[in-house]
This record gives structure tokens, sequence and C-alpha cells, in this order.
């Protein structure tokens, strides 16, 4: 190193003595990181808060509905019966029959159970009502209508995060190599590891409130990176449009 | 740290105001001017901003954030240094380094006469002096040839020496 460089890299710092930038600089970036942060919160927000009501109905109706009735609350169930008047809806005798799909009552009218699903015997020969009734079956129903929320969460982020990579691995990039975005790519790898680790704790543990929120605030974080990618690839194309000289050869692809 | 990855604007203003002078020298001296600076700056920090959650170690924000300038201040460099010719060669001339006079210039008159330099050999003195890259990683960030890098050292060495002397003789 000769020394008048060594000089200078020794009392780099004492260099930094230009006068402050103006007022408008620390504006402009306030500004902009709001309006970015809205925007990168305001596409997930529909989607957090679509997620967030079908779980939290699901959990609600599997909580506060009274327990599942079993053949002795049945038999309780056929005394009280005859007391209720026939313009009211009667709980009807309960019975367990899996295998009675399309199984029809005296009215003639078709009964497809729900695989599971708790049938009324007695509901057409006491011509209390013709129509199945429809509590017994929501019993049945909340359990699995929670497990499905779970999976129709991961479904529709997936898809989401689907569209938005293979936008991405679309997308040319004529200025530099795609080992220059190494950094978001290690990111993305760090966050598909912890995915799959929320999905084992969930298979553990079950859902509660603190991995659900993680499982949410995860996929927000892997649909920001591919924005913040998608940013970064669209700024530097738009450069290379300006200045076609600064183009490779070949454009490349990015594959996360 | 943890407040500004989140979009605290509080927290991100006291990052801002501790580094964002630093931050402004480096793209002055590599720029040359005032305007074209701020711009860089600007950008630079809302890239820093957005990255935020990425930095693993909090201590090394500094370093970091001078990388992410570093970058945009040579991406800069790469559209204005297309339009120049920067075949010149400048030979290498063994000088024997007296600076005794030079610990006699004040930092304000080298930063001055670094940022005044002629557009090609200021960024690469700049990257190569104060940045220590390589003239291997400078030929490749602006896209021109490492003899190229070397004579342009060269030609911004010579030219900063000869104008600091003459600060020196004239005003002691």
């Amino acid at each position: 190193m000769d020394e008048f460089k060594k000089y200078l890299r020794e009392n780099r710092h004492l260099l930094d003595v230009e006068s402050p930038p103006r007022e408008s600089v620390w504006l402009n970036i306030g500004q902009s990181g709001s309006v970015r942060k809205k925007m990168a919160i305001s596409p997930l927000a529909r989607w957090v808060a679509a997620a967030c009501i079908v779980l939290l109905t699901g959990a609600a109706t599997y909580v506060l509905w009274p327990s599942k009735m079993g053949p002795a609350a049945a038999g309780t169930n056929s005394k009280t019966q005859n007391t209720i008047p026939e313009t009211q809806n009667a709980k009807p005798d309960i019975v367990e029959t899996p295998e009675k799909i399309g199984w029809t009552d005296t009215a003639g009218s078709a009964i497809s159970p729900l695989p599971g699903e708790v049938i009324a015997v007695n509901a057409g020969a006491e011509t209390k009502s013709s129509t199945v009734p429809s509590k017994p079956r929501k019993v049945v129903r909340s359990a699995l209508k929670q497990k499905t929320a779970i999976d129709l969460l991961q479904e529709n982020y997936a898809s989401i995060i689907d569209v938005q990579l293979k936008k991405l691995e679309a997308t040319p990039i004529h200025v530099e190599s795609p080992g220059y975005f190494h950094a978001f790519k290690k990111q993305w790898y760090d966050m598909e590891k912890d995915e799959k680790k929320i999905q084992a704790d969930i298979k553990l543990y079950g859902l509660n409130d603190a991995v659900l929120t993680q499982f949410i605030q995860l996929y927000q974080a892997k649909l920001l990176l591919l924005k913040q990618l998608q940013g970064e690839i669209n700024k530097m194309n738009n450069r290379a449009q300006q200045y076609p000289q600064m183009q490779s050869k070949e454009p490349s692809f990015l594959k996360m | 740290m943890r407040k500004a990855s989140r979009g605290d604007n509080a927290a991100r203003g006291e990052l801002y105001a501790r580094y964002s002078q630093k931050m402004y020298s480096i793209c002055v001296r590599m720029t040359g001017n005032r305007s074209d600076a701020e711009d860089i700056l600007q950008d630079a920090f809302l890239t820093a901003f957005d990255r935020l959650t990425q930095l693993r170690d909090y201590n090394l924000f500094e370093a970091w954030l001078r990388k992410i300038v570093v970058n945009e201040c040579i991406r800069f460099a790469k559209k204005s240094l297309s339009k120049i010719s920067l075949d010149e060669q400048y030979a290498d001339f063994a000088e024997a380094d007296d600076l005794n006079w030079l610990q006699l210039i004040s930092f304000e008159q080298i930063h001055f006469e670094i940022k005044n330099l002629p557009d090609g050999c200021r960024e690469v003195f700049n990257l190569y002096v104060l940045e220590d890259h390589t003239h291997q990683e400078i030929a490749a960030e602006l896209n021109i040839s490492v003899s190229t890098s070397k004579s342009q050292y060269h030609r911004a060495r010579q030219l900063l020496k000869e104008r600091l002397r003459k600060q020196f003789i004239q005003y002691g």
C-alpha cells in the first residue's frame, strides 16, 4: 500500500466533514417509507382478515356449541320430544349411521349426510318435521370446519406466494447476475425452514393463538420479501432500459 | 434498531440523524456534487430500512449501511462513466512518497479536493483508497478494465497531490 493511500485510509473517518444534506431528504425518506409500508400491508390485509374470520368462527362454534350427543342422550331426547309442540323444531332421536348414505325419511326426500354425520332416525315417522334438523350436523361440522380452515389458510397463502414466485422467476434480469441477490435467497431459505418448523409444531401441539400468529406473520414476511425482490429487479431493469450499454448480453433468470 | 425494522418512523429518524452525515460525505466524495449525493443518500436509506429485517447483527449496522451507500454510488457511477472515455493511460511513476506536508493539510481540504476530482478517476480513487476495493473489484463494478482502474487511480493521486501541494504552498 503506498503511503498516500495508507494515510488517507487510516484517517478515513476524519474525512466525513461534508455539511449535512437538506431537510427535504429526510422528509422524502419518511414519506416514501410510510407509503411503502402502507402498500406492503394492504394487499395482505384482505387475506389475513378472511383467514382470521374463518378460523375464529370455527373455533368459536366448536368451543361454544353444546357437547356432542351420544346414544344415551338420544333416549332422553325422545322422551322430551313428545311434550314439545309440533310447530317447534324438535330434537329428534339421534343415532350415528355413517353407512346410511342416501337414506330417506318417510316423506321421501333424500338425505345425503356428510361422512360421520349424525342423522335423525325418527324425524319422518313422528311427522314432526320432514326436514332433517340442522343442529346436530353443526356439532360435527364445526370440528371439520376448524380443520379445513387451517388447510384453507395454508392453501390460500401458498397460492398467492406461488403466483408471486412464478412471476419473479419469469422476470429477466438485464444488469446483474442472479448471484447478486444471494442475500434475498438466503432469507427465503431461512423462511422455508421456519415454515416447516411451524407446521411440525402444529402437528405436535395443535393450533393455538401463538402458532397461528407466527404462521400468518411468516407468510406475510415471505410475500414482502418477494415483493421487495421484484421491486429490486424492476428498478435495475428500468435503469438498464435508460442505459442500454449497461445491459448484459444475455438476460438471466432467478431461481428461488 | 428493532423498532426501525418494524417501521417506527421515530426510530428510523434517529438512525438517519446518527449516520446520515457520514454517509452523505461518502456520497458527495463519490458523485462530486451535493444534489446527486442527496438522491443517492435517499435511495440508500430507503433500501436499508426496507432490508433492515435481514440484518442479523445490529452492531454491524454502520458497516452494512456503508456497503449499501457505496453500492448505490457505484450504480450511479456506472451510468455517468458510460458516457465518458476512460481509456487514457497514465504511467505509474514510482514516486518517493514524502508526505510530511500532507499532514499539515486539513481533512476538510482533502475532502474538498477529492470531491472535485474529475469524473472517472474520482470514483476509482474513492473505491480504491477509502472503500478498500481492489482494482479487480472496481473493474467489475464499473465495467472497466483493471488497467483502466489502475491508471485512473494514478491520475487521481497525481492530481490530488498537486492540488493539495498548491494549497499548502499558497496558504502554508
